[in-house]
């Protein structure tokens, strides 16, 4: 036993042991890439001056929007925002799909029961919750996604680039694991898709 | 002790022996040829690791120079066979070259290090950027270890390092940090290797990084104790905020001057790293006395000046007496800013300076004579026995 403890074979097993931790962390992101629910978000935010640092491009998901009335009331009470205009908390955010694409439909403290449709989501996220000036009104939300770059070669970043300039429908495409974690899985311009995969 | 300086030691002690009739002049050159000789070393183990480090830094500028057209899984592939082609090879020349696997094992360090961060960027992965340090940090302690590679245990050292010093910036709560108690034990980790390896590079770093986590581990327990709670989001104001620096400070100077007189214990028994020890615990424990006069009463300002002059000329006199050169210097410079603090606290009157060099002169030469007066008693002593 003790002499496996020696250099000579405790090395190469503790490298296979870092090696495979690795290539687990890998698979296990390209499979939750793979099995989660795709959504499809507006990316935003970017600077056309500063698009381009190294090898990725700077992007921001726009998942923003304004709460029902309805929506507000439950979660003003269930966010304790009687006496409050701004919010910051980590919430779940029921999605659904639209002509527009993904909108903001509740936000809850806890994961809503139910079975999810084809058009339906739930995110968990830090967001924050904010209500108009005059304190009344309708509560608008948005998603502060841990996500603002997309890593890519040098010519598929310069690429990218310079469709952004010329105002091309950019897309962040989505992976949302069950647990409500958000992945990026790739992006869509103007339809044409770029996706991470293994190889 | 190195051998070169026992060896040069020992030829001067004969000199002095011999001339005073202690040790028979035909007993030196046996003496001496006793001890280690001064070996000249062919440089052939410095040119293998320069050469494998070279070997490797360019086989990583080839595979960046192409790297934007490599595709993600050849890129993983290239990745994981350069660091397990790394560590095998470290492995299998362990016994036979110590030092070209030291090499060897650094540079899978890195290269698991670099594989974290480029695989991550390859894939989009999420993450932060300090866990990655983590993560790296915890790898090459485990190749440190298992390769006894000093190189890749005081890696680990410097990536946590990092790591604590990005999360700090991030409003670290570090006893409700998992990623915190695991930095400390990543230290300890290191500190039994420099013990194993009885290598100095690493134990300076493991002493470096035992500074930072004993004051972090006592911020949190003056917090406890002064203010209930272990989360520094809590304003600071008069009287508790004196007791809440005033206890970092006094468990950071009874620590470090313990670990200080460890240190003198340590290299009085002939035990490795005593020295470093007492030179680091001797600057530290200094430097909370001095910080100890910024949260303490204005009234009991003197008491803290008289007991900083105090520790200083002490530490001076003791590093001086049992020569531990860094004890000495780091009681000098506690000196000089003592006095230079008490000129402030006297509002730089130069009659005053005055008066205070020459009481300070006064003290310093009466030590001196009562300490030489001493000695020679002793010495009378031990001869007329």
């Amino acid at each position: 036993m003790t002499r496996f403890l020696q250099p000579r074979y405790a090395l190469p097993i503790t490298s296979v042991l870092l090696a495979l931790f690795l290539l687990f962390g890998v698979g296990s992101h390209v499979i939750a890439l793979k099995t989660g629910k795709e959504i499809s978000i507006t990316a935003r935010g970017y600077d056309p001056r500063a698009l381009l640092l190294g090898h990725y491009v700077r992007l921001q998901p726009d998942l923003s929007g304004t709460l029902s009335t309805e929506a507000s009331a439950r979660v003003s009470e269930a966010f304790d925002m009687s006496d409050q205009g701004y919010r910051h908390e980590t919430a779940w955010l029921s999605l659904t799909r639209s002509e527009d694409g993904w909108t903001i439909e509740d936000v809850s403290k806890d994961r809503p029961a139910g079975e999810m449709s084809a058009d339906t989501a739930l995110l968990y996220t830090p967001l924050s919750l904010s209500r108009d000036r005059a304190g009344e009104g309708n509560l608008g939300v948005e998603a502060h996604l841990d996500i603002d770059r997309f890593y890519a070669s040098e010519a598929e970043a310069k690429d990218l680039e310079d469709k952004l300039r010329d105002g091309a429908d950019v897309k962040l495409l989505l992976s949302i694991a069950d647990n409500g974690q958000a992945r990026l899985k790739g992006v869509s311009v103007d339809g044409v898709r770029t996706e991470i995969s293994w190889w | 002790m190195k051998q070169s300086a026992y060896r040069k030691q020992v030829e001067s002690d004969l000199k002095h022996w011999i001339e005073r009739g202690w040790v028979p002049a035909e007993s030196r050159a046996p003496i001496l040829e006793s001890l280690p000789q001064r070996k000249l070393g062919d440089g052939r183990s410095w040119i293998a690791m320069a050469g494998t480090i070279l070997a490797g830094l360019a086989i990583i500028a080839f595979i960046a120079d192409n790297w934007a057209t490599i595709p993600r899984g050849l890129k993983l592939c290239v990745l994981m066979s350069a660091f397990l082609a790394s560590a095998f090879g470290a492995a299998v020349i362990q016994s036979a070259n110590k030092m070209l696997s030291n090499a060897l094992s650094l540079l899978s360090v890195l290269i698991f290090s670099a594989s974290i961060a480029l695989i991550g960027q390859a894939y989009n992965m999420p993450g932060e950027p300090s866990g990655a340090l983590l993560l790296s940090a915890i790898g090459a302690i485990a190749i440190g270890w298992s390769g006894r590679s000093a190189a890749a245990g005081f890696a680990a050292l410097v990536f946590g390092g990092i790591w604590f010093g990005m999360r700090l910036g991030d409003g670290l709560a570090p006893w409700a940090s998992p990623s915190f108690w695991t930095i400390n034990l990543i230290a300890l980790a290191a500190g039994a290797l420099a013990y194993h390896l009885r290598a100095r590079s690493i134990w300076h770093g493991v002493l470096i990084a035992a500074i930072g986590l004993s004051i972090t581990h006592f911020v949190e327990l003056s917090n406890l104790i002064t203010y209930g709670k272990i989360s520094l989001s809590h304003g600071f104001d008069g009287d508790v905020e004196r007791s809440f620096f005033s206890l970092i400070l006094i468990l950071t100077l009874a620590l470090w001057a313990g670990l200080a007189a460890l240190g003198y214990i340590r290299d009085r028994d002939d035990q490795p790293g005593g020295r470093t020890l007492a030179g680091y615990g001797a600057w530290v424990a200094l430097g909370s006395v001095a910080l100890l006069g910024i949260p303490m009463f204005e009234t009991a300002d003197a008491l803290h000046r008289l007991i900083w002059l105090a520790a200083s000329v002490f530490t001076l006199w003791f590093g001086a007496r049992y020569h531990f050169g860094w004890v000495a210097a780091a009681g000098i410079l506690s000196l000089i800013t003592a006095v230079s603090m008490i000129f402030v606290d006297l509002g730089m009157e130069l009659s005053a300076a005055a008066l205070v060099f020459g009481l300070a002169a006064i003290v310093s030469l009466i030590v001196v004579y009562v300490l030489k007066k001493r000695d020679n008693d002793s010495d009378g002593g031990t001869q007329n026995d």
